[in-house]
């Protein structure tokens, strides 16, 4: 029995209208040559989930847009943004996702000190990203130009914050990379989990390059 | 009266059930004649789910297989690929409750200290490499065949 349904499924499977009857013939019901499930879902799931925080971004651009020219008598963006800081911020982060790129390379040669290295620059650019970022905010609290002065500052706040919260969150990915990457070595999941940081890290630079065209660039200069 | 009457059929069905649940058991898994692919695992399902997963033809495959006479393979398991159990999903909504109820309550030590678990307990995770493990496939064979006894004894 059991031998005689083993050669009925491979007849099936090579001939499957080899004999037409009345009756609706039985196709493969089940499939006995299964090999374990792929391996490679998670960076379409990284890529859904980047694709859902870009969403995210446009709907506080979006906000942003409309918002941004509604000042209660309050400052414009020519009156607080310090263009020549913004810039070096704008540097900072741009440079961290070339030392990022580097450390990739060096994980591509399995050279674990010379990856370490380029990550921790990577992160020394993303910490002095945060530092000026906070130092800008704090300066404009202080100056009454907090999120609660108008509808611009609120919108402010709200895109750059949460820009400025990725990042941070970004920087605790890479250290806890860094401690990952020495006790366990280049095995997949860590080089898996490298590639995913990369895609968040350079999706960063990304939103900012929006940022800083949308908010600095024309709030400044097209004022 | 009548919701009186109808409390009562209720507890009387609970009362029943619970008395004749052995002569009521159901060891088919498929007993109302189902249409779809969970009434043709046992009940409860096996860890695995599916010794072989099902190939589809229609919206109800379960009542084609069986219209179309189906026969269950019953050698040639292999050995089935599974996640391992881990409470860390089921911690990280309860924390995120809390925060969510300390930042509408502006409880702020309390935000603070969800925080910082949510991002303990996260990062911990990512230590836990030991994700898969597999059902051996005497263990598969053993558990399907347990099944077919079952089955050919109704």
């Amino acid at each position: 029995m059991t031998a005689h349904s083993g050669t009925a499924f491979t007849e099936a499977k090579a001939a499957p209208h080899a004999q037409a009857t009345a009756e609706p013939e039985a196709p493969v019901f089940y499939d006995t040559e299964e090999h374990g499930h792929a391996e490679g879902s998670t960076m379409l799931g990284f890529w859904i989930y980047l694709m859902s925080d870009s969403l995210i971004f446009a709907v506080l651009f979006a906000t942003y847009g409309v918002l941004s020219r509604n000042y209660a008598a309050g400052p414009s963006p020519a009156d607080l943004f310090d263009l020549p800081l913004i810039a070096l911020n704008t540097s900072l982060l741009l440079f961290s996702s070339i030392t990022y790129g580097v450390a990739m390379l060096e994980v591509e040669k399995r050279r674990m000190g010379l990856t370490l290295f380029w990550l921790g620059i990577t992160g020394l650019f993303g910490l002095g990203f945060l530092g000026i970022e906070l130092y800008e905010f704090h300066h404009l609290i202080e100056e009454g130009a907090g999120p609660d002065r108008s509808a611009f500052l609120s919108a402010f706040f709200a895109l750059v914050g949460t820009h400025g919260l990725h990042v941070t969150f970004g920087i605790v990915w890479l250290v806890t990379l860094m401690f990952q990457l020495p006790k366990y070595g280049f095995i997949p999941e860590n080089r898996r989990r490298l590639m995913c940081l990369g895609m968040f890290w350079h999706f960063l630079d990304a939103i900012w390059i929006g940022v800083f065209t949308f908010v600095y660039l024309m709030g400044v200069l097209l004022a | 009266m009548l919701i009186a009457l109808g409390i009562a059929s209720f507890l009387v069905q609970l009362v029943v059930s619970f008395v004749r649940r052995e002569q009521l058991r159901d060891v088919t898994g498929d007993p109302w004649q189902g249409r779809t692919l969970e009434w043709s695992t046992s009940s409860p399902p096996p860890a695995y789910n599916f010794a072989f997963t099902p190939v589809i033809h229609d919206l109800d495959a379960w009542w084609d297989m069986k219209r179309r006479g189906h026969s269950v393979p019953d050698k040639g398991y292999r050995p089935i690929h599974m996640p391992k159990n881990t409470g860390t999903g089921v911690i990280l909504s309860g924390l995120s409750t809390v925060l969510a109820f300390a930042l509408i309550w502006y409880i702020w030590w309390l935000a603070a200290a969800s925080v910082i678990a949510l991002l303990v307990v996260a990062i911990n995770h990512t230590f836990n490499y030991k994700r898969d493990y597999y059902i051996p496939a005497e263990e598969v064979m053993r558990s399907e065949n347990r099944r077919a006894q079952a089955l050919a004894a109704e």
